[in-house]
């Protein structure tokens, strides 16, 4: 067993950003990582050690060397500030959403005039069918340790990602999550991450940004400075 | 030149003469009760809206693996309780039921260009949201501004357009003559305002049964407007056999169904006789005929059984005549795949007109 981590990092991709973030600000952390696609799966379980992880041998051999390394059966309910990129992962659920052409009127929009369109109460149970288990999982962390959502960077305007994003952080909201978006602190004019900040793949962000965002955090009392 | 010993009798077929055509044909007997005026592509594509009964036209059509054409399905990889809780899939584009041929003429009138959605009437629930009272039934909640609510008027307009277009067939099944409308604007209402959604004004919303004129001349309109857009477009009509919910004629409930019935099913007649594109399948008399001796109608005597719509449907397809050759390869596609496996879970008729069931207090 080794010193507790100040921070635990748990999500998909988005979280790489975040662990390299607290490392190059030399804050102890810990990661369970594991894509996006095992995420919108549902390869996680509740079960009696907390969180599981099913059928990515990767990321359940992570989350055993955890608990052996913190020497707790259940890594999350530890105590330890939680950051996570669980719930969004976008890249497998909004492009199906747009197969047939449909995209969300928002207010603030140009009308559309193209193309087919689905209320906001249409892709809100869209959304919840997808995501309830995870949703659940989070509520379920945030009873046992702090725990703050993360919402990934704003890197492009493709139809439905920003209105997706707005829709799970209203939801996450509503349960009483704490969210922390980026796009508050960090978006250039435009509203997007500025290129310095992202990484090369043009999707996620960058250590540095990560640092920010950490930093960002702790400035705005969510996370202990 | 009829001989002085002969007349035009004699040399009618079998299906001419009530005993052999039905009474000793019995039920499961009738045949050639419609022969399609038109031959089709064996790849045709069918659209279909109208009464709740098209509903049934829709699911025979996609259940024989035909081409229904889904002009506005649900977003890929929706759910099907999803699909149906929001009623994609129900008819080619997300019309609702378009019972009156005044509503049909408003749906064309959109698709065209010839209206835009803010000419249809919107109301603001209680909660603060919106609902179109073309429509008023679409959304189970109503949408969340009438931004997005004349948004999603305009895309069925434009997936309703699509029909028109690139359908082979619109089918369309004529199911009310009474409807409601607005007074001061013309607004013609699917269901009565304050009978599920908007508020009732005597002073504005006023009953009309509209007469064989009017309805004629609706559907003239619309077909032509149709037409327009797609001068090779057919045309199938249909009259729904299921009886009005309820009546505000003033008459009693089965007179004003047999009157509204009789009258769409002359309008349907007169408008198949009068243009070579339109057909008329005899849906009504299969089901409400004396022949099936009231079979087919379940213990309500109003909802239509299996078996009876499978008995209409045989006659659909046995009347069909799709030995053209097929136009398109590989018709379908993800789109098309994605609609039909959502549409083929579906269970439940969508029927706002039902909603008039919870005012009979008696």
């Amino acid at each position: 067993m080794s010193a507790k981590p100040d921070l635990l990092i748990l999500g998909d991709s988005h979280a790489i950003a975040l662990k390299q973030g607290a490392d190059l600000l030399g804050l102890p952390a810990e990661e369970l990582q594991f894509s996006g696609a095992g995420w919108h799966d549902q390869r996680f379980a509740l079960g009696e050690n907390g969180l599981e992880v099913r059928g990515i041998p990767r990321a359940a051999g992570q989350l055993r060397a955890l608990r052996e390394k913190l020497g707790v059966a259940d890594v999350f309910a530890s105590g330890i500030p939680v950051l996570t990129t669980v719930g969004f992962h976008l890249g497998r659920l909004v492009p199906p959403f747009g197969w047939n052409g449909h995209q969300l009127q928002e207010e603030d929009a140009a009308e559309i005039t193209e193309g087919l369109t689905a209320s906001r109460a249409f892709a809100r149970d869209y959304v919840r069918h997808y995501r309830r288990r995870h949703f659940r999982l989070l509520r379920r962390l945030a009873r046992l340790t702090p725990l703050i959502v993360v919402v990934p960077p704003r890197v492009h305007d493709r139809p439905n990602y920003d209105s997706f994003t707005r829709i799970i952080v209203e939801d996450l909201r509503g349960v009483g999550l704490t969210v922390y978006d980026p796009a508050e602190d960090l978006a250039g004019a435009d509203g997007f991450l500025p290129d310095n900040l992202m990484a090369e793949d043009g999707i996620h962000a960058t250590a540095e940004c990560g640092a920010m965002m950490i930093a960002a955090m702790r400035e705005q009392g969510l996370l202990a400075a | 030149m009829v001989e002085k010993s002969d007349n035009p009798y004699r040399h009618l077929p079998a299906k001419a003469f009530w005993r052999t055509g039905v009474a000793e044909a019995g039920l499961f007997g009738l045949s050639g009760l419609w022969s399609s005026a038109w031959t089709l592509p064996a790849d045709a594509q069918f659209a279909t809206f109208g009464s709740c009964f098209a509903q049934h036209i829709s699911r025979a059509l996609i259940s024989r693996k035909m081409n229904w054409l889904n002009a506005e399905p649900a977003p890929g990889r929706t759910p099907p309780e999803l699909a149906q809780k929001y009623n994609y899939g129900v008819f080619s584009a997300r019309t609702g039921n378009i019972y009156t041929a005044a509503q049909l003429l408003i749906w064309a009138r959109l698709a065209s260009g010839a209206i835009g959605a803010d000419s249809v009437e919107y109301w603001t629930d209680g909660d603060g949201l919106v609902h179109d009272m073309l429509r008023p039934k679409i959304e189970p909640q109503g949408f969340v501004s009438r931004k997005e609510a004349e948004a999603s008027v305009a895309s069925t307009a434009r997936a309703f357009a699509r029909c028109i277009t690139e359908a082979d067939v619109l089918v369309f099944t004529l199911g009310l003559t009474e409807g409601w409308i607005n007074t001061a604007t013309g607004q013609s209402y699917s269901i009565c305002p304050g009978t599920g959604v908007g508020t009732f004004d005597e002073g504005v919303h006023a009953f009309h049964n509209y007469t064989y004129p009017e309805i004629l001349r609706d559907l003239e309109a619309a077909l032509q407007i149709m037409w327009q857009m797609n001068p090779g477009l057919h045309v199938l009509l249909t009259v729904s056999p299921v009886p009005l919910v309820a009546t505000a004629s003033g008459d009693h409930v089965l007179v004003a169904t047999q009157y509204s019935k009789s009258v769409l099913r002359a309008v349907a007649g007169d408008m198949a006789h009068s243009h070579a594109q339109v057909d008329y399948f005899p849906s009504y008399e299969i089901i409400a005929a004396p022949s099936s001796r009231g079979t087919f109608f379940e213990p309500n005597m109003r909802a239509i059984a299996h078996d009876g719509v499978d008995l209409v449907m045989r006659h659909f397809f046995a009347g069909l005549d799709l030995s053209a050759p097929a136009r398109r390869a590989g018709a379908g596609g993800d789109a098309g795949r994605a609609a039909v496996e959502a549409q083929m879970q579906a269970e439940e008729l969508v029927c706002e007109e039902m909603l008039l069931e919870k005012f009979n207090e008696r």
